[in-house]
């Protein structure tokens, strides 16, 4: 298959190419996809891995084969939220 | 706003769900993140067995089902970003926050699929879009995404917005097959890719649907991989053209192109590269299940590549490993609206008999499940050739975790 | 003790990686022991604070100073960390704060650090989304905020240029023993690795490591809150507190909703150079589960928009949870453990992990090669916790 070229995006929130991910691989030899992510900001954006999640899955899958390591984690909120909307919900917590 | 049953996604399945809720006499919200309900039903036209499948009538003939029942509260343009156990069943956290909370003792999630993007080189230029966007823009807006384009990554969805566009005037220069790389390898190799197309059974897309059955002999494909002339093999239409891959998006302020390549059939590498004139892109890698507020409910999940994706354990009622929480249509496994519409259903009545008290023995879901069945068999559309395993084995997961404490 | 010491580092967070780089850079041959990812545990569940300004003045903040100095130091050696020095704010809620303020200044000043004590016009000239109410606060020039895995990572990466072995997803089982002396550990695999040297640096889980020789630290694991914007409208460049933190910190009176109190909330205010700020902050003994509670995030956005009633129109995008090692006199232990020579113990640093990283390192460093720490080392010793029970004296 053809070889991506390095300058494809592949985090489009953050702008991260795929040669920064190879560039922060061998600089700081990340153990899981968890670690990569967090040293590449690789879905830290907003969308928070709802557009990119199968292009860092695989990318996990590529680099770390393990299944169990590649399992990002969900976080509330789900969806974006404004702070004045995100608080409002406890005036109303039963 | 305290209701007896929250049901999260206004497509067919959470349609189809709140209007039997709403005829059995509860007091639902429908809550929908989009102004007009229907989900992926809105962009769905396609031509079957010489009906046409208009999605935007489908999803008004279900709306106005769910708008006889007073008792049903429609909260549209909402999103979902918390759901988490409260002392009388489901908090659910919605912003904007008019309700900031809705409190409901039961919950169906019918959140549906999403799309599967494909990386390609520049494709964060103007005029890169996802079928979903494309479907939205022709068949909700009546806008046409370009002049002409090109649909990058093969699979029923990419085939049925090919068409679409078609329908609508659109020139295309064909379906391409997506790239892969051993780093970035989001949609399998040319083969996978090719299987998943083949999976198309009716639409009357013969000559597909003959070629489907000698599809699933490699050496059929390999052989039409390297004889299948660069302009593509015409399908109704389309051109479908399965040794070419699209390599990069071309442009500097929005899209003018989109760079090919032929791959060789034995060891898929590079042998030319050229570009043709296009003004937009249609990435499509196929549609994937949320799992998002399943993980944050805590709910068992399971990766089914059949179904698609991450997909919740549940029982033949639809009810997932908490208890109260349902779950339906696209969330559950990527296939078509008949099947979402006939899960809606289903989880309808299991969360009747659960706010009624009656049994949820699973094995008298039985006649709902066989109706599920009928509607997958009826289906134009299969997003993947063994639907059925998959089905199978989110049930024997179910089973496995009777036994389980 | 062989003249060229041997030294396991067990654990590859924020502490043991500085452990690594310190000995490492004295030519100790190193071997690094991770049970996970490096800083997969307390050290990517944290903010990137380096805080002198909530120091009690004397050992407290003299650790912290020499910490931020050698951590400037490191900020120019390893590779790009997001360190920056803007200095940080403490903000008072009330009226009632300011004299303890006014003091709190005059001690720091009194003791040489650079802090100064804004009235009303100054805390708004220099904040100028704080709500309009509050009525002043107080500066540190020297504090610092760096991305603190990041930070570990490239301590690791120099202490592994300097021929530290660092051995990821391995983690120890047991601390070996021969004849009352350290020999080594067993790692989960099974395998041993002798050494004459051990350096527990596992944070909540030390005691687990130490436990088992009848070593017991009263270190206990206490959840920390974060939430994080998307990018957007920042409210300053430097840290922000509410002088409320130190009462939390140190158990002390605090004039709060009641609700705040019991869940530690009070106001931290951290931007990071992605142009997104984080928020916190929370302390609570509420067991090992990292899930945010929505609960307690709320009360911490509360606490944000009370000072920032701006803030009510930024978007909130993820939140998270960490466990911090508490101790009871919220000092680190950087010590050697007498009753079993050859063991070390670094851990302890419940919300000064990041801050004290270097200074521990450093000291680690001169306990190992039996150095002079120029520093009181009574007060982050292993025993302190029950010293009247302890019949062995010490050197």
């Amino acid at each position: 298959m053809p070889t991506h070229n390095d300058e494809v995006i592949l985090c489009r929130c953050e702008g991260i190419t795929l040669g920064q991910v190879r560039a922060a691989v061998q600089q700081l030899q990340p153990t899981s996809l968890r670690e990569l992510k967090l040293v590449t900001r690789l879905g830290m954006g907003m969308c928070q891995g709802r557009v990119c999640r199968p292009i860092i899955q695989s990318v996990g899958q590529a680099m770390f084969q393990d299944r169990s390591e590649t399992r990002l984690a969900y976080q509330i909120p789900t969806r974006p939220v404004s702070f004045g909307d995100f608080v409002k919900a406890d005036d109303d917590y039963e | 706003m305290a209701v007896e049953v929250a049901v999260v996604g206004a497509g067919p399945a959470g349609l189809a769900a709140a209007g039997e809720l709403g005829a059995a006499g509860f007091r639902v919200a429908l809550i929908d993140e989009y102004p007009i309900p229907g989900g992926r039903l809105l962009g769905q036209r396609y031509h079957w067995k010489n009906l046409v499948w208009d999605g935007k009538q489908q999803a008004e003939t279900l709306v106005d089902n769910v708008r006889q029942w007073h008792e049903v509260r429609w909260l549209l343009q909402r999103s979902v970003y918390d759901l988490e156990r409260a002392p009388s069943g489901w908090a659910l956290s919605l912003n904007p926050g008019d309700p900031s909370v809705v409190y409901a003792q039961a919950v169906v999630v019918a959140t549906g699929a999403t799309e599967v993007p494909i990386p390609l080189v520049n494709w964060t230029l103007p005029g890169v879009l996802a079928v979903g966007a494309a479907q939205v823009m022709t068949a909700v807006y009546g806008v046409a995404p370009g002049r002409r384009g090109v649909v990058v990554g093969a699979n029923p969805l990419s085939f049925a917005i090919a068409e679409e566009l078609l329908e609508a005037g659109v020139k295309l220069a064909g379906i391409v097959m997506a790239p892969g790389s051993e780093n970035v390898d989001v949609v399998g190799s040319l083969d996978d890719q090719w299987q998943r197309i083949v999976g198309l059974r009716g639409g009357g897309a013969w000559p597909l649907r003959t070629l489907g059955r000698y599809m699933t002999h490699a050496w059929v494909r390999q052989f039409l991989m390297s004889h299948a002339p660069k302009s593509g093999v015409p399908i109704r239409g389309v051109r479908l053209r399965p040794n070419v891959v699209a390599t990069a998006v071309e442009g500097t302020e929005r899209v003018t192109g989109i760079r090919l390549a032929r791959i060789a059939d034995h060891d898929e590498s590079i042998r030319e590269g050229w570009s043709e004139p296009v003004d937009f892109v249609c990435v499509s890698g196929g549609l994937r299940p949320v799992p998002d507020l399943f993980r944050i409910a805590r709910v068992k999940t399971a990766w089914v590549p059949e179904l698609s994706g991450e997909v919740p354990v549940i029982s033949p009622w639809g009810e997932t490993s908490q208890t109260g929480l349902f779950a339906v249509g696209n969330a559950i496994g990527v296939e078509s609206a008949l099947v979402a519409i006939a899960q809606g259903h289903l989880g309808a009545h299991g969360v009747t008999r659960y706010l009624r008290g009656q049994s949820l023995d699973y094995r008298l879901a039985e006649p709902d499940q066989h109706r599920i069945q009928l509607a997958r068999e009826q289906s134009p559309i299969a997003f993947h050739p063994k639907i059925g395993q998959g089905v199978e084995h989110l049930r024997a997961l179910f089973l496995e975790s009777l036994g389980a404490p | 003790m062989s003249s060229s010491p041997t030294v396991i580092i067990v654990g590859g967070g924020v502490i043991g990686a500085s452990c690594a780089y310190y000995l490492s850079t004295c030519g100790i041959a190193v071997d690094l022991f991770e049970a996970g990812d490096i800083g997969g545990g307390t050290s990517s569940r944290c903010d990137g604070n380096i805080l002198a300004i909530d120091k009690d003045p004397g050992f407290d903040s003299q650790l912290a100073l020499q910490s931020q100095n050698l951590l400037a130091d490191l900020a120019q050696a390893l590779g790009p960390m997001e360190y920056r020095q803007p200095g940080s704010y403490l903000v008072c809620d009330n009226r009632d704060e300011i004299p303890m303020a006014q003091q709190w200044v005059a001690m720091q000043r009194s003791q040489g650090l650079d802090f100064s004590y804004l009235d009303y016009r100054a805390v708004h000239h220099a904040l100028p989304d704080l709500a309009e109410d509050i009525p002043g606060g107080l500066y540190c020039a020297s504090d610092a905020t760096v991305n603190p895995l990041l930070y570990t990572h490239r301590l690791i990466e120099a202490a592994r240029d300097q021929g530290a072995r660092i051995h990821a997803h391995q983690g120890v089982q047991q601390i070996l023993t021969t004849g009352g002396r350290v020999a080594g550990v067993r790692l989960e695999s099974g395998e041993t690795v002798l050494r004459d040297m051990v350096v527990v640096s596992t944070g909540i889980w030390a005691p687990r490591l130490l436990d088992p020789l009848g070593l017991s630290i009263p270190i206990r694991p206490r959840k920390g809150h974060l939430l994080v914007s998307a990018r957007g409208p920042q409210f300053g460049g430097a840290k922000v507190m509410e002088f409320g933190y130190l009462m939390s910190k140190f158990g002390q009176e605090r004039i709060a909703p009641s609700n705040l109190v019991e869940h530690g909330i009070a106001l931290v205010y951290e931007p990071t150079m992605s142009h997104n700020f984080l928020l916190g902050s929370s302390r609570e003994f509420v067991g090992e589960d990292t899930r945010p509670n929505p609960h307690v995030a709320r009360l911490i956005a509360q606490r944000a928009i009370r000072f920032y009633p701006g803030m009510a129109h930024a978007t909130l995008m993820r939140t998270y949870a960490g466990l911090r090692p508490f101790t009871p006199d919220h000092f680190p232990i950087v010590s050697r453990v007498h009753p079993m020579p050859g063991l070390f113990i670094a851990a302890g640093h419940e919300g000064d992990g990041i801050g004290l990283s270097a200074i521990t390192g450093k000291l680690m460093s001169d306990l190992v090669l039996d150095r002079d720490p120029k520093v009181d080392m009574r007060l982050l010793q292993w025993d302190r916790f029950h010293k009247e029970d302890d019949d062995h004296a010490h050197p």
